[in-house]
């Protein structure tokens, strides 16, 4: 354990403040600022460039530290914030704990960010930094890591909501690959769609953003999985504008095939557009993405529903459906796929003559 | 102080107001109403340049420069209450000016729409220079497999714009050729980049920092970027007999700075 000098303990201190209590102006400034000064204590008078996070430990008035110095060691540790009130010049205020994750820290730049990310012995906040420097030196390999990770059993839960993260900023670039993350996607989500736990909604909505960016447009109906009533984590924004983001591209051939996923967008559109219920915001939204998601379907209720928020009363609802149907419009005639007299396209141009 | 909507105090309750906010309190204070135009000014020189603009997240009377609850795009983006929950978000601003346009309910309702869709597509996590964009003022950022939209990155100024283009005010023409921007006023307008992009790798990989070009500033400039201060500009021309003039189109890159 090291204790730094006073003026360094203050520095640190001061910068804590400026990023928990607002005199900041923004996140970087900050970072920067008390990445350099963590630096300090382990160097002395020596300022090498560091970067990571610093995050405030629950239930405690500590900051946990975890980063990378610009060797591209990892560097984690505690920040003890002690006495604030204390007036002896000797008295240490802040503690820094680089802890045992220094040595490993050297072994993880030895081996390498594949190996380390690798190694399930590690910590995993060693491992998740690995893993992002991979992704940037070897995208195309820390993504079959991803997938491979991500389809193992009883990972540890913040390894899993770390590579379900990174599997949004990663390519998947063979179709195998890319069919393998979305049924390990799909699998997360709805098993994580029943925890209570709040803090795993963003690991779902992540899950299922993905797995709706990355599904072939023939497997959309498994989108209605998160369109019904099970669970506590609301999914149904999301998987609604996943329908829509599969189909603004082109339309389906058979709309028929996806008829369990229309007649959900169709319960929620009226559902949501019911004057008794509709509210602005979330509602609102998951009501123009159903309405959207039936006209992208080509469904025939589409045009019901649109009566039904011209009925609302909301200019503005009807504004935004008729914006977004101008550029679905518009991309599928760009669209050689998409033949003029599809029936989805005639519908969307009947409905625009309409709204206009 | 914030206080309930119903509760004005002693607060004056403009219709349409644009006010810059002078330490001192030598101006009477006013309510400012949710989703109302925040700015903040540099730290540097020139003193009344617009560096940041976000939107009021709650009504508040305003009389002199305060720290204030925002919704923005820092970096990191805050359009909600997750976001503004997230361990590194930075849901208050100081509040240098401010400016309502006595927005109405069917605008509201549209902001609250369009904050809803944005917020489901942020997440924890998200490298704060990749949810950023200098020009165009907002960028789709798509799954490179399908083409599928996924979120939007935003420059500070763009979420206010498009957030009000939501409720169906245009704030600025974006389509106009927008004044030229040399390098000093990028930089004042964008101390961070300025701050990272001499930086070690590593130091930028954290930040989601690739280069200049990434963030549509690519060359050596000028370059036709959006200026938070053209916003204000253009909300003091809202009066009570013209609440929603047309599209501003700013003049000059000097409308960086606003001073009332």
């Amino acid at each position: 354990m090291t204790t730094p000098s006073r003026r360094a303990l203050e520095q640190v201190l001061r910068d804590l403040q400026r990023i928990y209590h607002g005199s900041f102006t923004n996140l970087v400034q900050g970072q920067l600022q008390l990445a350099e000064s963590v630096w300090n204590f382990k160097q002395g008078a020596t300022v090498i460039h560091t970067y990571g996070q610093a995050y405030p430990d629950e239930g405690e008035d500590d900051y946990s530290w975890s980063g990378l110095d610009s060797a591209g060691r990892q560097m984690l540790g505690k920040i003890k914030y002690a006495d604030s009130q204390a007036t002896d010049e000797t008295a240490p205020e802040l503690v820094v704990d680089p802890g045992p994750s220094a040595t490993e820290a050297d072994a993880a730049r030895s081996k390498g960010c594949a190996e380390t990310a690798a190694d399930s012995c590690a910590e995993i906040e060693i491992r998740v930094a690995a893993l992002r420097q991979w992704m940037i030196e070897d995208p195309g390999a820390a993504s079959e890591f991803i997938a491979n990770e991500l389809s193992k059993e009883d990972l540890a839960e913040a390894w899993r909501n770390a590579l379900v993260f990174a599997a949004e900023d990663v390519p998947f670039a063979t179709q195998q690959s890319q069919d393998r993350i979305c049924d390990t996607l799909r699998a997360i989500a709805l098993d994580l769609r029943s925890s209570l736990r709040p803090e795993v909604e963003q690991v779902v909505w992540s899950a299922l953003r993905r797995f709706g960016s990355l599904v072939n447009a023939e497997s959309a109906n498994q989108l209605v999985d998160f369109l019904t009533p099970s669970g506590y984590v609301d999914t149904r924004l999301v998987a609604l504008r996943s329908a829509v983001g599969i189909f603004e591209h082109c339309p389906p051939d058979d709309s028929y095939a996806f008829a369990a996923l229309a007649d959900r967008a169709y319960d929620f559109a009226k559902k949501s557009l019911d004057p008794d219920v509709f509210t602005s915001g979330e509602v609102s939204a998951i009501a123009s993405e159903a309405v959207l998601a039936l006209c992208v379907l080509g469904d025939s209720r589409a045009v019901e529903c649109i009566d039904q928020t011209k009925r609302l009363g909301r200019r503005w609802m009807v504004r935004k459906l008729r914006e977004r149907l101008e550029v679905v419009r518009s991309t599928w005639a760009g669209e050689s796929n998409c033949r003029e007299d599809h029936p989805a396209r005639l519908q969307v141009a009947r409905i625009l003559a309409d709204l206009i | 102080m914030t206080t309930s909507p119903h509760n004005y105090g002693n607060a004056v309750n403009s219709s349409v107001v644009t006010r810059v906010l002078r330490a001192g309190k030598t101006q009477p204070a006013c309510r400012f109403r949710r989703y109302s135009v925040i700015g903040m000014y540099t730290d540097s020189d020139p003193e009344d340049f617009v560096r940041h603009v976000a939107i009021l997240r709650e009504d508040i009377d305003l009389q002199e420069p305060t720290e204030v609850g925002v919704y923005h795009m820092g970096p990191p983006l805050v359009a909600g209450e997750k976001s503004a929950a997230e361990r590194f978000a930075k849901p208050t601003c100081r509040a240098d000016i401010a400016s309502d346009v006595a927005l109405d309910t069917e605008e509201r309702e549209a902001i609250d729409d369009w904050l809803a869709q944005v917020e489901k597509q942020n997440r924890d996590g998200v490298k704060p220079f990749q949810q950023y964009v200098v020009h165009p003022h907002f960028k789709w950022v798509r799954s490179p497999e399908t083409g599928r939209r996924i979120r939007c990155r935003f420059s500070c100024a763009g979420f206010v714009i498009e957030c009000y283009r939501a409720a169906d005010i245009l704030l600025l023409d974006t389509d106009a050729e927008l004044p030229e921007v040399d390098e000093r006023t990028l930089r004042a307008a964008y101390p961070d980049l300025a701050r990272l992009e001499n930086r070690e790798p590593p130091i930028k990989d954290r930040f989601g920092f690739k280069n200049r070009e990434d963030l549509g500033i690519a060359g050596n400039g000028p370059w036709r970027v959006i200026l938070a201060g053209y916003l204000f500009h253009s909300l003091k021309r809202a009066t009570a007999d013209n609440k929603r003039p047309e599209a501003y189109v700013p003049k000059s890159a000097t409308e960086g700075c606003f001073s009332g």
